[in-house]
């Protein structure tokens, strides 16, 4: 099979897409029809096109080898390199996954939805060819190259009163940009060629600049995270949109972040950078505790749900940071399983704040009133909260046991977090079924449609296989 | 073998999930039903005709840093510890069948034999995360069981928070121990420490589970669901899970010099609550949960002296304590909710229960000995003391029917239940001498009703009941700290720290920053100098870093 063609169809099919939602008329009624049809056809045949490529060595050999590599040549002198492996495709996988579920939030939305869904594709395309990227370069273009489109959501979904935390948003990305390019550089001017990601490592680098490259390419990652003092920035965004998509965008950021650790942070970190360890880890407890109690202050869903996110960005963040190569995997799938899991939980709480706006109702009790949403977000939530419903379960028992195996007193404080995190969860899906809250029979609240209760029922049977087996759709 | 057992049960399952006419409902339920007491029957018999132990396994994923596998182990003991909820279950099934209390009798059905599945799976599993799936699927089908959004909240949340500690101690152990397999555990101590934290976080899961005292709040929350599913919850779900629990899991607990002071605490302070709140209470439903209460801290206490081994004796008496709930919601049924009508019906559960008495006071003896003589009488008389007053709170009401009523169900229901109780108690039942002494005992207490004298503080009793100090407790202590200490982190360090402190220095000095520039750009012999004497000293700085 030739998988270079499909690795480059992969990333590049959203682009393709994205030219024809473009295309589509404004003027015409049809115009959100169409250009949501585009986009989830682009969306279903990459996801189709991800599982062939899962499926292009025989099962036992996926873990270990490359699946597909390409290479493109810009001008005679750049070169961009692109490989996938089992690692990459799942965080592709659920990328798309997410994005696919969070394209059926919008149905409803009139406003901008044409824009918001172009800008969406070519965010994809980027985030593909970070997450397939094996050199420096491609790695760095793909860095940046998403938070173009990115911003353009953000402002189509704020309000336009909150501008102001798009800007603060942007500063630290940019900060971001400018240091891992710094970094970029500096090793380019080491090596005088392209380099792979996992031969950055190898280089042989003095104090100053092993502090140079490593503290920089760290900032760059970390700016990307909901890390204290730098969390503010990301979380006010989230707590500020309400179109789901754009949510889902931005919570795909963090997940980058980690998965740019994944792949560039050494198993053996430089002693220059080592000894900054345990202050990083406090400060990562720190932002947990801060984001596990935050949830308590609110009283929204929407809030209790951003606080359980940072939460798990948190955990995947220790994770990548204990000095073992063994729990990469584990991480993936149960990332895998939280994107999904928060997608599905983003789309139904922005049908329900919609269906509340509409009718000027308060959203206590209002799932008693949806049944198709009332079982879904059960579902969901009970995933969320770790009991075994999906692969989020099993795999985070591994990462949590990992890092008891290296810190016994930040595995204690995680699992605190985590608990408090839970039970804020749960207590919001309480206070949306609360039955003493009566509606009026005259109030029609809208259940989910048919379709979206379908779509989000398929993506439960995706995460329950997943507790069964985690990559159970290779063929 | 017990895989075939789950196989057979997850086929029942799955056809209960199939939806059909309402009319439809009754007759496929019955037919299913039929089939789980066919499966019970060949569970029977696999049980008396299993030779050597056998083991299944399913390995689910197997990776770099763990393999995920589901075991079914098919041994003698296994079969013993399975066989009570077996047949609570079947007991439960038949209660659901003959009358009319659920909707949906198949789906209750459905629910039932997932529950069993569950059990079998926990019962029969080797590995930690086998363990705590399962125990999590209890606790998940225990909310669906219950069916009502309000009672089961706190239901949740307390049980959540148990889940969460037995996953911390099995992360724990899961990061010392080369493998996942139960049988390991007992070598976590010699790579592993800290054993009373281990031994206290497990205790508080577990004592969270089992509803002990200052953790019955949320049994208590269950008054507000319907009563069919107050009786079979603590025979049927997370206490029982929780005690397969400590079977497993008791070679973490036993390290700890700490842990015999501690369950010794916990179930004597449990038991006295529950005994006292059980006699004191007005409301049935209540007493029903202290009873249960009292029930389980005697379970829990009886294990640990009997070493951890779950014996054939040991499961009887949990089938003994299933019935006396069934015996009481039949009680509650007869007599609170107006249908009292049927002298017949209750003078037939009368007699299971002092049937069920009897089976009891059988089994209890076969597994007194010298070292936990005086536990079990203990225990015993208390529970004697309660039941008595159960009797005479009901005998009254009894008294007052008069109109008679042809609903023959309650009979046949405990026709069979009676049955049942000969049965498993058969061979010892006439042998049985302290049965004498038990009955003696238990009609001097219905005679003499020396709990009478309680009633006299029974308005400060009622009145610290309404206080409900634990809801009280929980919403001062854990709650308003927790939604104190939320705002508090975000008040002090996003807004104070953060939003007025940090950014708008970063911003002020970015604003001096740029204004400083536009100076030193100014057209202008001095501004030029300036500029070119900054770009040095940059230069400098970048040099030397």
């Amino acid at each position: 099979m030739h998988t270079d063609y499909l690795l480059m169809l992969i990333i590049f099919l959203p682009l393709i897409g994205s030219i024809f939602v473009l295309t589509a008329k404004d003027n015409h009624a049809d115009t959100f029809k169409n250009a949501e049809q585009v986009t989830l056809l682009t969306l279903l045949v990459n996801i189709l096109l991800i599982i062939t490529l899962f499926s292009a060595k025989p099962k036992a050999e996926i873990q270990a080898d490359m699946l597909a590599q390409a290479s493109w040549h810009f001008f005679s002198f750049i070169k961009f390199s692109f490989g996938a492996d089992v690692l990459a495709l799942i965080f592709v996988f659920a990328a798309q996954t997410a994005l696919f579920v969070g394209v059926f939030g919008i149905r409803k939305e009139k406003q901008n939805q044409k824009n918001i869904l172009f800008y969406s594709l070519i965010y994809l395309t980027f985030l593909n060819g970070y997450f397939f990227a094996l050199d420096i370069m491609s790695f760095y273009i793909c860095f940046v190259a998403p938070l173009f489109p990115l911003y353009m959501l953000i402002g189509y979904a704020l309000p336009e009163r909150q501008h102001k935390i798009l800007m603060r948003l942007s500063f630290h990305h940019f900060l971001g940009a400018m240091l891992l390019l710094a970094s970029c550089i500096f090793i380019l001017s080491l090596k005088h060629d392209d380099i792979l990601l996992s031969n950055i490592d190898k280089l042989h680098l003095s104090y100053r600049k092993s502090l140079l490259v490593w503290g920089g390419l760290f900032l760059a990652l970390i700016l990307r995270m909901p890390v204290w003092p730098f969390h503010h920035a990301t979380t006010s965004v989230w707590s500020a949109l309400k179109n789901p998509l754009v949510f889902l965008t931005l919570h795909i950021l963090p997940i980058s972040g980690i998965y740019g650790f994944m792949r560039c942070w050494p198993l053996n970190i430089p002693y220059e950078i080592s000894v900054l360890t345990p202050v990083f880890q406090a400060l990562c407890i720190v932002t947990m505790i801060f984001a596990a109690f935050g949830g308590y202050a609110y009283t929204n869903a929407g809030h209790k749900l951003s606080n359980y996110i940072f939460v798990y960005d948190l955990l995947y963040l220790l994770a990548v940071f204990l000095p073992t190569d063994v729990i990469k995997l584990n991480i993936a799938y149960s990332v895998f399983a939280f994107l999904l899991i928060t997608s599905s939980l983003v789309i139904l709480q922005a049908h329900m704040l919609r269906e509340s706006a509409r009718l000027n109702l308060p959203v206590k009790g209002i799932l008693c009133q949806m049944p198709r949403a009332s079982i879904a977000y059960n579902l969901f939530v009970l995933a969320a909260l770790g009991l075994p419903v999906s692969a989020f379960f099993g795999n985070n028992f591994i990462i949590v046991s990992e890092i008891f195996n290296f810190q016994l007193y930040v595995g204690t404080i995680v699992v605190v977090c985590m608990t408090l995190a839970a039970i804020s969860l749960l207590h919001s899906l309480y206070v949306l079924k609360d039955e003493t809250c009566v509606f009026a029979p005259e109030m029609k609240i809208k259940d989910i449609d048919f379709l979206s209760f379908i779509v989000i029922m398929i993506v439960m049977f995706m995460l329950l296989m997943s507790l069964i087996k985690p990559l159970w759709f290779v063929l | 073998m017990l895989s075939e057992t789950v196989f057979y049960l997850l086929i029942i399952a799955f056809f209960s999930l199939f939806r059909t006419k309402e009319k439809y409902d009754s007759f496929l339920s019955l037919f299913l039903s039929g089939f789980m007491i066919l499966v019970f029957a060949f569970f029977m018999m696999d049980w008396h005709m299993l030779g050597t132990e056998t083991i299944q396994t399913f390995v689910l994923d197997s990776s770099q840093s763990v393999n995920i596998k589901l075991d079914i182990t098919s041994s003698k003991q296994n079969y013993i510890v399975i066989f009570p909820f077996f047949l609570n279950t079947i007991l439960a099934l038949l209660n659901n069948q003959i009358f009319k209390y659920e909707k949906h009798k198949k789906g209750m059905l459905s629910l039932f034999a997932f529950n069993l599945i569950s059990f079998v799976m926990l019962i029969s599993g080797n590995n930690f995360i086998q363990l705590m799936t399962f125990v999590f699927m209890v606790d998940i089908l225990s909310q669906l069981l219950i069916f009502d959004v309000n009672a089961s909240k706190r239901y949740s949340i307390y049980n959540l928070v148990a889940d969460m500690g037995l996953f911390l101690v099995l992360a724990m152990l899961q990061s010392k121990l080369v493998n996942l397999d139960v049988g390991n555990i007992s070598h976590y101590y010699e790579t592993g420490r800290h054993r009373d934290f281990i031994m206290f976080v497990i205790m508080l899961s577990l004592a969270i589970k089992f509803g002990f005292f200052l953790f019955q709040g949320y049994w208590l929350d269950l008054k507000s669901a319907k009563f069919h599913a107050l009786y079979f919850l603590p025979y049927l779900s997370t206490p029982m899970a929780a005690l397969v629990l400590y079977t497993k899991l008791y070679p973490l607990l036993v390290v700890s010099p700490s842990f015999l002071p501690l369950l010794n605490t916990i179930v004597v302070l449990s038991a006295l609550w529950g005994g006292v709140s059980a006699v004191l209470n007005p409301q049935i439903k209540e007493k029903f949960v202290y009873c249960n209460m009292f029930c389980i801290a005697f379970l829990v206490k009886l294990l640990e002296k009997l070493d951890f081994v779950w014996n054939l004796w040991f499961s009887n008496i949990v089938i003994c304590f299933f019935v006396f709930n069934l015996c009481l919601y039949y009680l509650h049924y007869e007599l609170d909710r107006g249908h009292g009508k049927n002298k017949p019906a209750i003078l037939a559960v009368l007699v299971t229960f002092l049937l069920d008495l009897l089976s009891l006071t059988v089994a209890v003896s076969q597994l007194a000995d010298f070292q936990n003589i005086w536990w079990i009488s203990g225990f015993g008389f208390v529970f004697l003391f309660v039941l008595s007053h159960l009797f005479v709170f009901v005998w009254p009401k009894l008294q007052n029917r008069q109109e008679p009523n042809n609903d023959y169900r309650t009979i046949c229901v405990m026709s069979i239940v009676s049955v049942l109780l000969i049965y498993i108690s058969h061979s010892s039942l006439l042998a049985c001498w302290q049965a004498c002494f038990v009955f003696a005992f238990f009609v001097a207490l219905c005679c003499v009703h020396p709990m009478k004298f309680l009633r006299i503080g029974n308005s400060f009793y009622l009145r610290l009941q309404n206080v409900d100090l634990f809801s009280l407790a929980y919403a001062k202590c854990i709650e308003a700290p927790l939604k104190h200490a939320g705002l508090l982190f975000n008040i002090v360090v996003d807004f104070i720290f953060l939003e007025r402190t940090l950014w708008p220095f970063i911003a002020t000095f970015n604003t001096f920053l740029i204004k400083t520039y536009r100076h030193i750009s100014r057209l202008g012999i001095l501004y030029y100098f300036l500029s070119t004497l900054t770009g040095i000293l940059i230069f400098i700085f970048l040099f030397y870093m």
